[in-house]
């Protein structure tokens, strides 16, 4: 038998637990899912590829680095995969004035120093829930890596967002953190958060390359994976019929037919492969323009209409009689945008 | 016996495309040679199938793991195409048919221990490889990888500019890490950053508690003059010279950043836009933006692009403005676009003994910065 001689000959410790795998169909797993876990259904076609990057990064625990279009299903991924196995998930949406402290943990020295004010002579008050100045921890909060390091019974998903947001020291501070030993200091309180080796999170991280390229040691630790916008009508049906399913789940919205899911897919597909958009919209555009069409201001639009608009606008010379409908929900670029029809006046 | 065989055929593998990567300058360390054993060895993607056995597998790992951009990629694929048909076919392509011990040859002898010695046609190259002419005459037209450049793939990346960026011999992280460096901090904000250690010794040494020590808050004042050569044989750096500009701008956190195009020799008038419209007088930059505290950095090929001889006029007029700009600041230094090994015979050979000249890499870079931040202080009569 090759397989258990071969999970045996790999010594690491990282194999001797349970493993957890990543399907990437929509369905949640386990009856128990942890209560900091994502409760809304989520509706994410997760490519076979980007399925074996999420199951590489959870058997590995090594971060997973995911670039791609804005628009293409990075953020979602966390919550897809967190849902899925019911881990708690921790978002930290980077900005430009985060520090990388602000994951760890916060402190807040004022109201220590209040309650120390306080709570002497008179004024001392009682309770169960009473703040007590002697004990630094309960001045303490940790952030959302602080708090994934923190599991015990499961792993955590850390999602970090938009890492490339911040200072383009951000991503260094970051690299001690997140490999071994897995641990951080608080200062005020002495105290060493640590995770366990039987639940290193999962991290997972956007970025956009707003800045340039991430530091060389920080790309070498990641796993890294591009995630390719689906350029494929057939693709697009999937994310539609996946996504209207979820929705069904919670608020009962009908999914537009299944002629102008086509007609849609088809037309977006087209409009992206054209090259002639300076910005190309991403899935949740698709998805919002969809639902305009399927019952804007009740007045659906046909799937005939969005073909018609598809033929004539081919035929560049003529002032089209039937300019794509929302044209103002898939193009963010004022070149992008089509010429408006000729009216009356104007010449 | 079976699986260690395969095991030790995919570790050669891992190995030889590692060592391939590492030739080809991808930043890749001992830990993810040892992460992707690891992953080979086990069941990553949780399917049940052995990953070592399987070739297709095995490469989408080591992709995943090594590599960091689209281009990367490629250059894995091109390796992966040099090492595999020598020793992948010693890889059955289903781990699964290998449960049956008569379907498999005996195992080889090997020691995991031993420093493994490849076949050298694996690394040499195509030149040294025999058989397989199919694969070697699809070799000539692979474009070079060039992994400094964060070079633009498909019609996607093609259409976002940001991906456009890290060109040039120096990336724009690595601008925005020099500017960074270059500070001057001085106490000059709100005086409200406690000093404990000063509160307790100023209590201890009146023996009364008078109240907290305050310092004041620190902030860079470090302030930087940018002079910039444009047109003529500068042309090609213009995209280098607007990332300079950008960062320093933008990512340098300075106190103040002026600034400032010329052509050629930054003599009486400079101008305050690239294209050389809107003159201003040095005298008047100098008096207004530069004091004694101010960096300068010209960037000018100094004649070196053209590889042109070295013209009296023009060295005179560069060694004058240099020893004008000395008299307001000595935190001066020149970058030159141009390696140095270009500078031989043109006028910046002469620039590079009347002030410290370094090629725009990412050495020469941090040097300059070293100069304008004035460590070691620059001695004011010049060199």
């Amino acid at each position: 038998m090759s397989k258990p001689a071969a999970t045996a000959a790999a010594s690491a410790p990282i194999d001797e637990r349970p493993r957890l795998r990543f399907v990437g169909d929509g369905r949640a797993l386990g009856a128990a899912p942890h209560p900091d876990a994502p409760t809304r259904h989520e509706a994410y076609v997760a490519p076979a590829p980007l399925v074996d990057a999420v199951n590489l990064a959870l058997f590995l625990r090594r971060p997973l680095l995911l670039e791609g279009e804005a628009g293409c299903g990075k953020t979602r991924l966390a919550y897809a995969v967190a849902r899925e196995l019911g881990l708690p998930l921790y978002t930290w949406h980077v900005r430009s004035t985060s520090r990388a402290q602000d994951g760890f943990y916060e402190y807040d020295a004022l109201l220590r120093l209040h309650d120390a004010q306080t709570t002497t002579g008179s004024h001392r008050r009682s309770g169960p829930d009473t703040r007590d100045p002697g004990r630094p921890t309960q001045y303490r909060r940790l952030g959302p890596l602080g708090r994934a390091f923190q599991q015990r019974e499961r792993p955590a998903v850390l999602l970090i967002d938009e890492i490339d947001k911040a200072d383009v020291d951000f991503p260094n501070d970051l690299l001690t953190v997140l490999d071994r030993p897995w641990a951080f200091r608080i200062p005020e309180t002495g105290e060493l958060i640590q995770a366990s080796e039987d639940c290193l999170p999962l991290v997972l991280i956007t970025s956009n390359k707003e800045k340039g390229n991430l530091p060389a040691p920080f790309l070498r630790r990641c796993i890294y994976y591009f995630i390719e916008f689906p350029d494929d009508p057939e693709r697009l049906k999937e994310i539609v019929a996946a996504h209207y399913a979820a929705r069904d789940e919670s608020e009962n919205v009908p999914a537009p037919p299944a002629a102008l899911v086509e007609a849609a897919a088809e037309r977006f597909v087209a409009l992206r492969t054209g090259g002639r958009l300076h910005k190309n919209p991403g899935t949740s555009e698709f998805l919002d323009w969809l639902e305009a069409l399927r019952g804007f201001e009740n007045a659906p639009v046909g799937p005939e209409r969005v073909r018609e608009a598809a033929d004539e606008e081919d035929e560049d010379a003529d002032a089209d009689p039937t300019p794509l409908p929302f044209p103002n929900l898939l193009f963010k670029m004022r070149a992008d945008l089509p010429r408006q029809p000729r009216e009356g006046g104007r010449a | 016996m079976t699986p260690d065989r395969n095991d030790a055929t995919a570790d050669e593998v891992v190995r030889a495309v590692f060592a391939r990567l590492r030739q080809n300058g991808v930043a890749l360390g001992v830990g993810e040679v040892l992460a992707a054993l690891q992953a080979a060895r086990g069941d990553w993607r949780g399917a049940g199938a052995d990953s070592a056995a399987d070739p297709a597998t095995l490469k989408q790992l080591l992709t995943l793991l090594w590599c960091h951009s689209p281009a990367e990629a490629r250059e894995l694929d091109l390796v992966w195409s040099l090492v595999s048909p020598t020793l992948l076919p010693v890889l059955p392509n289903r781990g699964t048919e290998l449960t049956d011990e008569d379907q498999v040859p005996p195992p080889l002898p090997r020691d995991l221990d031993r420093p493994l010695t490849l076949p050298p046609p694996t690394i040499t190259g195509p030149s040294t490889r025999t058989g397989d002419d199919a694969l070697l005459s699809a070799l000539p037209v692979r474009a070079p990888f060039l992994p400094a450049r964060d070079e633009a793939t498909g019609p996607a990346a093609a259409s976002d500019p940001t991906r456009l960026r890290a060109y040039g011999p120096v990336s724009r992280r690595f601008l925005a890490y020099g500017w960074r460096r270059l500070r001057r901090l001085v106490a000059d904000g709100p005086a409200d950053l406690l000093d404990v250690n000063e509160t307790v010794r100023q209590t201890a040494r009146l023996g009364v508690y008078r109240g907290p020590v305050f310092r004041r808050r620190a902030r860079n004042a470090a302030r930087l003059l940018l002079l910039l050569d444009q047109n003529g044989s500068m042309t090609p750096f213009h995209r280098l010279g607007r990332d300079l500009i950008e960062s320093a701008q933008t990512d340098g956190a300075l106190a103040g950043v002026n600034v400032f195009f010329f052509h050629d020799v930054p003599s009486q008038m400079l101008y305050a836009d690239p294209h050389l419209t809107r003159p201003a007088e040095r005298e008047a930059v100098l008096a207004g933006d530069c004091d004694a505290d101010t960096s300068v950095l010209i960037v000018s090929d100094a004649g070196a692009a053209r590889g042109e001889t070295v013209q009296r006029e023009r060295v005179r007029a560069t060694a004058g403005a240099l020893q004008r700009i000395r008299r307001s600041t000595v935190l001066l230094a020149w970058l030159n676009p141009l390696p140095d090994a270009r500078w031989t015979g043109t006028t910046a050979e002469y620039v590079s003994r009347l002030v410290p000249q370094f090629a725009l890499n990412e050495d020469g870079f941090s040097r300059a910065i070293d100069v304008v931040r004035g460590q070691p202080l620059p001695a004011a009569g010049g060199r």
